[in-house]
């Protein structure tokens, strides 16, 4: 069972979201801030992080490079997830920096893909 | 063993152990330094506050084995927090750390700091167009380099002129004489201006549109990519 | 380029811009509503459709204010203010807005301060500016890691320059600074009130523009220890003359 983090500021979203990563077998945390994002990071141990990159006060990518600069988190697999489209965001160079494994256009992104991209990076994770 | 100061950029963060971190900053007269700061990570130390990203600290350091000094304290000189209030403008905050960690390998001019100082300045005012901070900036770092393009003759060692459209040689670094290229009077004009211009925000007062702009976003980065370290 | 010709091409690039910020906001009810229909499907449970009708009208509501916002522009010197009751104003969008409170588990508060008479006003162009102001409030307000039930008042009062009308909640991230950098922003920058809410806040430049026309305009203010938008108003000499 996978442990996920997902960073979603709009509570409805995120329950909808939520609800269809339980369904698919998942355990999900949610975090609507980068505050309570790092907290949640601090206290538990996720597998995978589905991150947008729009939150009030400070932003996906600050978290997304602290993140990075922590070993210790350095294992958690990440789905950006956002309505920033890729293209102006970051580059393929960038998100292998990052060690980002997906980016998600959030308009275009279906349930469905979304649980099957955390499945794919999942087992790709343990094979 | 003596305590040194120094005005400082922070360029990159990571842990190390359960509550430190190991910073690399930026120094105006002392190069760029690797130091351990204690206890930052899980508790709220004196240190917390002076080793953020996107801000200019004064900080009180000793020198240790290895090129690993000990932060002993830091204090917050300015803070430009309104980049974060910005997505793009926080990616390229990040960006421009990273070229100037990878550019200042080894023993850096104080140019650099300043040139990074001005830079953070710059994205820290959101009435500084981006485009035009990421132009200034990859052309303050080429002309730094040494690797300033040759903005007065093409490559042929003509004269420039107002009326030709050109391409750009990466190799040579100057323009090329093409009869439906990319570039022209006006790219060439605001290219001497990006170099000449102390700062992005005296740039941004010149008035240009997004079709001479956006193609020398690119131009320039390129340049960059291809005579110095940047990535 | 005339002083004029700079005027009305900043006018065109404003409303160009706010078309792009509401054509960006808009994708958020249309993925909401997409996603719970699609959540419905995946877990075969159809109650969560009503959700759907909720979220469409939010999204139907921030069009109509926009389209009228257009209107009134366009109206220009010929737009017909009315002689308005402000708190008839301000209890209608209370209960409009409680609507939204059993998903948002606010608290609405009216705050009528002092004894006044009607203003000049558009009625449905306030209804509607008072509306966006208070559902982007709410959603910045969901955002939070709040502690206790989050309040929204609703607050007009006298002041020197006329009656003040605004909406106030105990939301971080407003001030007046941040606000006049946003009105540059919108349509551009992916959150010009990025301090505020993760979203571009539409609704507020919606806003800002519908009082606008009635010549008015939203700025930051404080009210019992809250932030908020208000906007003053002309008192009508209209009925005093009868």
């Amino acid at each position: 069972m996978n442990r996920i983090l997902l960073v979603e500021p709009d509570q409805y979203l995120a329950e909808i979201y939520s609800s269809a990563l339980q369904h698919n077998g998942n355990i999900v945390n949610v975090a609507r801030t980068v505050a309570q994002s790092v907290n949640l990071l601090d206290t538990e141990k996720f597998d995978l992080m589905i991150l947008e990159l729009k939150i009030a006060q400070h932003n996906g990518i600050e978290l997304l490079y602290e993140m990075r600069s922590y070993v210790d988190w350095n294992k958690i697999r990440i789905i950006i997830h956002s309505s920033v489209p890729e293209q102006k965001m970051m580059t393929s160079k960038t998100m292998a920096q990052l060690d980002v494994d997906k980016y998600l256009f959030k308009p275009r992104t279906t349930l469905s893909e979304l649980c099957n991209s955390v499945e794919q990076i999942m087992s790709r994770q343990y094979s | 063993m003596k305590q040194h100061s120094a005005v400082s950029i922070v360029l990159t963060r990571t842990n190390y152990g359960e509550a430190d971190r190991i910073i690399t900053v930026l120094t105006k007269d002392s190069g760029k330094i690797r130091l351990v700061a204690k206890g930052v990570r899980k508790i709220r130390s004196k240190l917390a506050g002076g080793i953020e990203l996107f801000s200019t600290n004064d900080i009180m350091y000793l020198p240790g084995k290895g090129g690993l000094g000990t932060l002993v304290s830091s204090r917050l000189r300015k803070n430009y927090g309104s980049i974060v209030k910005n997505i793009d403008r926080t990616m390229y905050a990040y960006d421009a750390l990273k070229m100037i960690h990878k550019i200042t390998e080894d023993s850096p001019e104080p140019e650099y700091f300043i040139l990074l100082e001005h830079m953070l300045a710059a994205l820290n005012e959101e009435t500084v167009p981006l485009d035009v901070i990421k132009t200034w900036f990859h052309l303050q770092l080429l002309k730094l380099g040494g690797h300033t393009p040759n903005l007065i003759t093409d490559s042929e060692d003509h004269k420039l002129s107002a009326t030709e459209r050109y391409g750009f040689s990466f190799d040579s670094m100057s323009f090329v004489k093409q009869s439906s290229g990319p570039f022209g009077q006006h790219h060439i004009t605001y290219l001497r201006l990006g170099i000449t211009f102390e700062t992005a925000k005296k740039l941004s007062q010149v008035s240009v549109t997004p079709e001479i702009l956006t193609p020398l976003v690119q131009l320039t980065r390129t340049m960059l990519e291809r005579h110095s370290r940047v990535m | 380029m005339t002083a004029q010709t700079y005027h009305n091409q900043q006018i065109e690039d404003d409303k160009a811009r706010l078309f792009i910020a509401l054509a960006e906001q808009m994708k958020t009810p249309l993925i909401k509503a997409s996603r719970t229909a699609e959540l419905a499907r995946m877990m075969q449970d159809n109650t969560r459709l009503n959700e759907i009708e909720y979220i469409a009208d939010m999204g139907l509501d921030l069009i109509d204010s926009y389209i009228l916002s257009l209107k009134l522009q366009a109206a220009g010197d010929d737009i017909q203010l009315q002689s308005v009751s402000l708190s008839a104003i301000l209890n209608e969008v209370a209960h409009s807005l409680q609507k939204l409170q059993s998903a948002n588990s606010f608290d609405i508060e009216l705050h009528i301060v002092g004894k006044y008479g009607p203003i000049m006003a558009h009625p449905a162009g306030l209804h509607a500016a008072l509306m966006n102001i208070g559902t982007v409030l709410m959603a910045a307000n969901a955002e939070r890691e709040i502690t206790k039930r989050p309040v929204l008042k609703l607050a007009a009062r006298k002041t020197p320059r006329g009656i003040a009308a605004g909406i106030f909640s105990s939301i971080d991230g407003l001030d007046a600074a941040t606000f006049a950098k946003s009105r540059k922003l919108y349509g551009t920058a992916a959150q010009p009130l990025s301090q505020l809410t993760s979203e571009n806040g539409t609704g507020i430049f919606i806003a800002d523009s519908l009082l606008q026309t009635m010549s008015s305009s939203l700025r930051v203010s404080h009210y019992k220890k809250l932030s908020g938008l208000a906007a003053t108003f002309m008192p009508s000499q209209q009925l005093t003359l009868v």
